[in-house]
């Protein structure tokens, strides 16, 4: 069989050191590189297309979970973490395994051996598991502080304060903030709950808008208001829109 | 503060109180000495109400003259003072106002006179239970007080026992730490060793210390730079740390783990958050008998701060204003990508320093 492309991703070196040391061993396997931040594992993912990923979930600028979003088609992967507190969210990921560190060489193994029964079995159905991870990723609760996207190989973290409003367009949603104008493959329902607690308020089907934006609200016609929003933008209201946003202010 | 009183449901009582010695004195009056109708209940009455008025004020004398810090013959001449004073007021407007309603009658009057020393003795009889009941029920009313400051003070003893617990264990930097000497375990045994030496002296310091005893600027240092060296093993050359110290203070009094909580948030704002490499500044000076250690490092701007950080710093706030009682010693500021805290510590003649 082919051997399994592995791509390390932690920012610290001796982390990064003793899986290298642990897959030395192993047979079957290829290294193909290591990372010590998300910018550049992305384009490595890019870039050589591994199998297997080791992720640190704690990592400058965005961590592990931010760079699994990034990813149209993501490859196997095995959380390495030193705190537990991210297990469910990683298993809601779908993923092969959730490392504990430090862990010892034989749970390694027994995690590449996971990722390898998964990549024979992987070829029917890929394609629907990673739709339902995303449907899962979308129920995941909390709030969000950023949102992270990527132009081409660029990422851009967006600071929610720094969002004027989100915009639903087909399958995507279109971010207008003081960073540009960014997709991102995520629902409008998603950013209505995750972001709703930072103030930010469905005024339409298709706009959900930061309520610190906002600069003036005028009726525009029967049923229908228009939000002036700082950035310049107008934008309509719908009925059942309006009443959220008058209960608001 | 009268709703006070009546929300307490004392002042009904004590209109009750009142209305009841009145009736007694009306009933002498008539009865007894057999004034007639008008001037008995006119008199009763009037004095009754006079010293009711000259009662309330006496409460809020006693409530606050803080009592407790007077001693005995303060005391004493204080109510003889404020007993003859009542007396005067109260026998002077009754006599007053009863000419007045007497048209100066002079077989009233004359009685008035004569029963005055009975009604002296009856006032100030009268005067005396009044002030005791109002200690003891002041008393009462202070001692609850105490005691729900007391319950207070003791939960915020005792949530911050708890933060300076959590400050010191944190899961992350052990972890993390443990994994990078089971790396260095193969890769290089000798740096292993050191690191759990180091980790082991940081572990024990940071539990052992209590507000109580003082430590030095000296062993802060010792042990932050077991701190540093833990991160950079854990960084590499991403984590680059500079210090610079002025000569002789070294020996300067400090609480202990007090540098810790900033020297940690500096590193988690730096390098936990910035690709490449990231500095972090600790300089310690003396300025008009004062030490000032300033710890400033630089943080990516772009970065949305996280939420849920600056506890550290915030309980590092509360100690100083524990430890020293002034709100002031420490500084925060923040420029486009510098984060900076001063403390400043007290010398030696503000604070004994039983270690040395």
């Amino acid at each position: 069989m082919t051997k399994i492309k592995i791509l390390i991703i932690d920012d610290e070196p001796p982390a990064r050191d003793i899986i290298r040391h642990y897959l030395a061993e192993q047979t079957d396997i290829e290294l193909a590189g290591e990372c010590e931040n998300g910018f550049e594992a992305l384009k490595m993912i890019t870039e050589i297309k591994p199998d297997l990923i080791f992720l640190d979930v704690q990592m400058p600028k965005i961590t592990g979970f931010e760079l699994l979003e990034l990813l149209p088609d993501p490859p196997q992967i095995v959380f390495t973490t030193a705190y537990d507190e991210f297990a469910i969210k990683a298993f809601e990921m779908n993923a092969v395994d959730y490392l504990l560190k430090p862990f010892a060489k034989a749970r390694l193994s027994q995690a590449i051996e996971r990722a390898r029964q998964r990549l024979l079995t992987q070829k029917i159905g890929n394609q629907q598991e990673i739709t339902e991870l995303k449907a899962k990723l979308d129920d995941t609760s909390g709030e969000l502080d950023r949102i992270v996207t990527r132009l081409g190989s660029k990422i851009v973290v967006i600071p929610v304060d720094k969002i004027w409003y989100i915009e639903a367009q087909d399958d995507y949603v279109m971010v207008y903030s003081e960073l540009g104008n960014h997709l991102k493959e995520k629902t409008m329902k998603y950013f209505e709950t995750h972001l709703a607690p930072q103030g930010f308020i469905r005024i339409h089907r298709s706009h959900l808008v930061n309520v610190n934006q906002i600069l003036s609200v005028d009726l525009y016609g029967k049923d229908t208001h228009l939000v002036s929003l700082k950035c310049g933008a107008k934008l309509k209201t719908s009925a059942e829109g309006y009443k959220r946003l008058r209960d608001l202010l | 503060m009268l709703a006070k009183l009546s929300s307490n449901k004392l002042l009904p009582v004590y209109a009750g109180a009142w209305l009841v010695i009145a009736f007694v004195h009306y009933t002498i009056l008539r009865f007894q000495l057999h004034i007639n109708e008008v001037w008995s209940v006119s008199e009763a009455l009037v004095f009754n109400a006079v010293f009711a008025l000259l009662g309330i004020g006496l409460w809020y004398l006693v409530k606050f003259s803080d009592y407790e810090k007077l001693n005995s013959q303060e005391m004493i001449l204080r109510h003889v003072t404020s007993g003859t004073v009542t007396m005067l007021i109260l026998f002077g407007s009754v006599y007053l106002i009863m000419g007045a309603v007497s048209g100066n009658d002079a077989e009233y009057m004359a009685l008035f006179n004569e029963t005055m020393m009975v009604k002296v003795f009856a006032g100030l009889m009268l005067y005396i239970i009044m002030i005791t009941v109002f200690y003891l029920l002041i008393n009462n009313q202070n001692l609850k007080e105490r005691r729900a400051r007391e319950a207070a003070l003791q939960n915020l003893l005792h949530e911050s026992e708890l933060n300076s617990l959590r400050a010191q264990i944190k899961p992350h930097f052990l972890f993390n730490s443990l994994n990078s000497i089971s790396s260095l375990t193969i890769t290089n045994p000798e740096k292993a060793q050191e690191m759990v030496i180091n980790l082991s002296e940081f572990m024990r310091y940071s539990l052992s210390f209590s507000d109580n005893k003082m430590s030095s600027l000296k062993q802060e240092l010792y042990h932050l730079r077991l701190y540093l060296d833990i991160e950079k093993v854990r960084f590499g050359g991403r984590l680059m740390i500079t210090e610079s110290f002025e000569d002789g203070i070294l020996d300067w009094p400090l609480p202990p783990m007090i540098l810790q909580p900033l020297v940690e948030n500096a590193v988690k704002h730096g390098v936990y958050d910035t690709p490449g490499q990231s500095f972090i500044k600790i300089e310690g000076s003396k300025n008009n008998g004062w030490l000032e250690i300033v710890v400033s490092n630089n943080f990516d701007p772009a970065m949305p701060r996280k939420r849920g950080t600056g506890t550290g710093l915030a309980n590092v706030m509360k100690r100083m204003q524990m430890v020293y009682g002034i709100s002031t010693l420490a500084k925060i500021s923040k420029n486009e990508n510098m984060f900076e805290v001063k403390l400043k510590f007290p010398g030696n003649d503000k604070n004994k320093n039983p270690d040395h």
